[in-house]
């Protein structure tokens, strides 16, 4: 479902519309692209895990048996991440032989966040703070290279028992992340 | 830093201007001692300011290197260095607060950028598959406190020992990373032309389509960031 077109002034309020439909909707502005997309189960123990603490997902994580390749801001955000006392772990752990994807274009890709409704619903803010701790963390590296850096985001949310599964993707300005937040604390009540 | 910015424009003579960038070298690596006497003595906070210096030091032998380069002429180290200067900023930015002079240095690069270079649409950007290790303590990036394109200890943390796993892939994009890896040749009218002087090259090959372009993928120039 497409929402239809936004002016940049209005990515506020139609990312809580996204949020609203909660699955399959897309907004677009002129600087701003966020996706809901429905996705299949997550596994069991992948699900256990995530009711702790944020993952850190790889970017194939969906790919079984290929080798795990992170984003190459990965280590930064889990370093950043316990800095900050936000829980968090990566879905296998970050090691000297890890394999880190660099994109040599201009946007910031951040690792892909498994967020749970459960983790949410022990910790309402967690999602709220890492995505604040990111934005805050881009901004200071394009300083003098860019006032709002482009960000790419995605979020991996479960509903409380694991029925749903959805992935919310971003792609706009660091400072639109404060939305995104918002968008993943809707989804926070659904069972 | 003022005495120095009497000579970035293009019309001073390169003689003066290569004597300022040696001068400006020397207060430099003076500043760069003091860094590491700062370290030394434990005090974070003056390596970094004294990093700040630094690098705006470099910004400013950057941008003269940029007039020189363009005299000689060699356009595209003389674009290389403008972004060499950019990216000194930047760090010199993160390193410490520093009030509004970098600010209005940049300001002036940017106006330089526009009124010099015919300006890149596009640009290219490579998708590599990397391991590394950490520019400040050397260890596995995954093994240490440091976070990427910050400052600790006047000086940057970057992801050195680069180990190449494979390319993922090349594309073409309007805003790269690395603003160095430009299109050099580009075809138009049956003919290669440099993308920068428009200037013919060579006839374009019987058969060949009219929409090729070269350009550098990556570049292995890195500023200073110790």
């Amino acid at each position: 479902m497409t929402l239809g077109d936004f002016s940049t002034a209005d990515f506020k309020a139609g990312a809580l519309r996204v949020a609203s439909k909660f699955s399959e909707a897309q907004l677009e502005t002129d600087k701003h692209k966020l996706t809901i997309d429905d996705l299949a189960a997550i596994d069991d123990v992948t699900l256990s895990r995530g009711a702790n603490s944020i993952l850190l997902l790889p970017l194939n994580w969906r790919s079984n048996g290929e080798e795990e390749i992170y984003a190459e801001s990965t280590d930064s955000i889990a370093k950043l991440f316990s800095q900050e006392n936000i829980p968090s772990e990566s879905l296998s752990p970050l090691t000297a032989q890890t394999i880190l994807k660099q994109e040599r274009y201009a946007d910031w890709v951040a690792p892909t966040l498994f967020v749970s409704s459960l983790l949410l619903s022990q910790n309402q803010v967690a999602a709220s703070i890492a995505l604040n701790v990111i934005a805050n963390y881009v901004t200071d590296q394009f300083k003098g290279i860019k006032d709002d850096p482009a960000v790419k985001l995605q979020i991996v949310h479960t509903t409380l028992k694991g029925k749903t599964t959805r992935k919310i993707s971003y792609e706009g300005p660091a400072s639109g992340l404060a939305e995104v937040a918002k968008v993943v604390a809707e989804f926070r009540a659904e069972k | 830093m003022k005495e120095a910015e009497r000579f970035v424009f293009l019309v001073r003579d390169t003689e003066v201007q290569v004597e300022q960038m040696e001068t400006l070298r020397r207060l430099k690596d003076r500043i760069r001692g003091f860094k590491y006497g700062a370290r030394k003595a434990q005090d974070e906070g003056a390596a970094n300011v004294l990093f700040h210096l630094q690098c705006g030091l470099n910004a400013m032998s950057s941008f003269l290197a940029m007039w020189v380069e363009l005299k000689k002429p060699d356009y595209y180290s003389a674009w290389s260095r403008l972004i060499d200067s950019e990216e000194y900023i930047s760090v010199a930015m993160r390193a410490s607060d520093a009030g509004a002079a970098l600010e209005a240095f940049l300001r002036r690069l940017k106006e330089t950028e526009r009124v010099i270079f015919p300006g890149f649409r596009v640009y290219n950007s490579a998708g590599l598959l990397i391991r590394g290790n950490c520019s400040v303590c050397g260890k596995p990036f995954s093994g240490c406190q440091h976070l990427e394109g910050r400052v600790y200890w006047g000086r940057l943390c970057r992801r050195v020992n680069v180990d190449l796993v494979s390319v993922d892939h090349v594309a073409i994009v309007d805003e790269p990373r690395d603003r160095r890896c430009v299109m050099t040749e580009i075809t138009d009218d049956g003919f290669y032309r440099d993308f920068m002087t428009w200037k013919k090259l060579r006839k374009l090959e019987e058969g060949a389509p009219n929409n090729k372009v070269t350009g550098i993928v990556f570049s292995f120039e890195q500023i200073e960031t110790d």
